[in-house]
């Protein structure tokens, strides 16, 4: 498999605080790959590194075939577009003299191609506007279309949706399908918010104290994530007995609640507990969440 | 690089802080020329006895710089600091360029940007006393040539060190502040060194009352039959050579001499530039190449 980002015990410390702690892995290419893990995790300063703000304290990380050491990686940074944090963009100027800029910066020949790229981000009707006046979506927009200007194989988003309203978080959404399905833009998010990651990435990478704690495809984490029917009845005494009897997999989570996690026969099952005189309030097949797995491999509360 | 200058270039032009600080050195030209114009009309009188230094404009050419180091200063923190605010140093580098080339980029544009300023300045000035005072100034061509581009080096040799400063400070505020503070201190600085080294060695008596007097052309001490007390405030030895040194070495003690149009040595002040250009070109690029940026 082609790679297009690879770290290798990537470390970056301020004074006494390390931010990455011999942090690895991969993106693959073609991938929407969710960077996850709370906030001071290290997905940023990650970011950083690979674009070119900051240096590693040690580790090596390799862009396109290109150790961070190597003249040559200024020029395979050419090939990223990038949103880090904030969008980099002139507040007192327009969306189309941003762009321009940014053309300029790149040493592009023409402005061709400015107007498709401000369609193409929902930014075409801004006329005059200063991008200071922008809602914060719309700056976020502007932000990916300067990350776009130069034709960018891969795309690193730092928290693109953080403070917008949900308009702006299923515009972003569609942009990121959309630059990864039509223009085959491999993409790299950093997020904590895991739902909206949920419904983006191929691949993801849960961090934690400036390491990788796990990478997984999003298929492997699927399978991964255990199906199960939630179950609530009057009473779990009987339900236990129906279900021990039955020699399925399940857990009782309160007096009237309990998960099954084997293949359930509906019809047979509450059969079983009518005649046991357990009465079904509900039934609803539940995919464990790509929060609750991250729960269980960070830690929940017990990192913060 | 050539990207880098031609975009930081359109942008300068492009942004209002540069029109305010051009508007600002034009209208210093004008008030200054007006009311020089006005003073004379009013006072001709008095003025018959004076030269054409006095009587025109001619001997407030070069004095705009020592206004316009606060337009230099504002003009800098703001253009750099809208880099650190809008986060827009990160889009040059990610687009492949080197830091060393970011920085040179931004010394460039903001040394013309600066010399712009000046030049303006200089050129209404001029402008304004052929109209004003219906004829070109007395001096030579040369002359003003020499202070322009003298006065034009120091300010390049400013900008460098404002630039430092900025460059090395990530918020617009605060860089905007320190280098309207540095500009303030280096005026401070120049009045000090220059009201020291003007100090006579020697001061006179006479009924009780302590004076001297100088003969501006002799550079003596008039007043002979008075008593003459050592003025205890007077440099002399290696302390004199020192803050002759900073004299010739600030850049706005130089835009100081150069404003009277007494400078000690152009061409060693102009040597000072180039040292003080490189030197904060050299330190600034060093301490941003190993910057964390955000």
């Amino acid at each position: 498999m082609d790679y297009i980002l690879k770290t290798n015990a990537l470390s970056k410390s301020y004074k006494n605080f390390k931010a990455l702690n011999g942090l690895s892995m991969t993106v693959p290419k073609g991938a929407i790959y969710g960077f996850v893990g709370k906030n001071g995790a290290g997905k940023t300063t990650l970011i950083r590194l690979i674009c070119g703000l900051q240096e590693p304290t040690s580790g090596e990380y390799t862009l396109y075939g290109k150790r961070n050491t190597e003249r040559g990686i200024v020029k395979a940074r050419r090939r990223i577009g990038a949103v880090v944090e904030t969008p980099s963009i002139y507040l007192e100027m327009t969306a189309e003299d941003n762009l321009k800029q940014q053309y300029r910066i790149l040493g592009l020949p023409s402005f061709d191609g400015l107007n498709d790229l401000l369609k193409f981000v929902g930014l075409e009707n801004t006329n005059g506007k200063k991008a200071k006046h922008f809602s914060l979506g719309m700056r976020q927009r502007l932000g990916i279309a300067i990350a776009l200007a130069g034709d960018p194989d891969f795309l690193v988003l730092d928290e693109p949706i953080n403070g917008l309203d949900p308009q702006g978080i299923v515009e972003i959404r569609e942009l990121i399908l959309k630059l990864n399905r039509e223009r085959q833009i491999t993409v790299l998010i950093s997020s904590h918010i895991l739902d909206e990651l949920s419904r983006l990435a191929t691949h993801y990478g849960f961090i934690d104290n400036g390491r990788m704690v796990k990478e997984i495809s999003a298929a492997d984490l699927e399978a991964a994530c255990r199906k199960c029917v939630r179950l609530e009845v009057n009473d779990t005494k009987p339900l236990a007995r129906v279900l021990d009897g039955m020699k399925l997999d399940y857990k009782i989570l309160s007096p009237t609640t309990a998960d099954v996690f084997s293949q359930v026969t509906v019809s047979k099952l509450a059969l079983a507990l009518a005649q046991a005189d357990c009465e079904i309030v509900s039934m609803q097949e539940r995919d464990e969440s790509l929060e609750s797995y991250y729960i269980s491999l960070i830690g929940g509360g017990k990192n913060e | 690089m050539n990207k880098l200058l031609s975009a930081e270039f359109i942008r300068l032009f492009k942004s209002l802080v540069f029109k305010l600080c051009l508007l600002f050195s034009a209208g210093l030209a004008v008030l200054i020329s007006l009311l020089r114009y006005a003073d004379v009309k009013k006072n001709a009188d008095f003025y018959a006895q004076y030269s054409s230094e006095y009587v025109t404009t001619d001997g407030l050419i070069f004095v705009g710089a020592l206004y316009l180091i606060f337009a230099f200063a504002a003009l800098i923190g703001i253009f750099i600091g809208t880099e650190y605010h809008d986060g827009t140093l990160r889009n040059k580098l990610t687009a492949g360029h080197t830091r060393c080339s970011i920085y040179l980029s931004k010394l460039l544009v903001c040394v013309g940007a600066n010399v712009m300023i000046h030049v303006l300045f200089l050129l209404l000035m001029i402008a304004l006393r052929i109209v004003l005072f219906h004829g070109a100034p007395n001096n030579a061509v040369s002359t003003l040539l020499q202070f322009g581009a003298a006065s034009s080096a120091a300010v390049a040799a400013l900008t460098a060190l404002l630039l430092l400063l900025s460059m090395l400070i990530p918020s617009k505020a605060v860089g905007s502040v320190a280098c309207l503070l540095t500009a303030v201190v280096m005026l401070f600085a120049t009045l000090t060194i220059y009201n020291k080294l003007a100090a006579p060695e020697y001061y006179y008596e006479e009924n009780g009352t302590t004076f001297a007097f100088y003969d501006e052309e002799t550079k003596e001490l008039n007043a002979p039959e008075a008593s003459p007390v050592k003025n205890p405030g007077y440099l002399a030895g290696s302390k004199r050579k020192f803050f002759e040194f900073l004299n010739d070495f600030l850049p706005v003690s130089q835009l100081y001499q150069i404003a009277q149009k007494h400078p000690d040595d152009l061409g060693m002040m102009a040597v000072y530039d180039g040292v003080i250009l490189i030197a904060a070109a050299g330190v600034g690029m060093a301490i941003f190449k190993k910057k964390n940026l955000k």
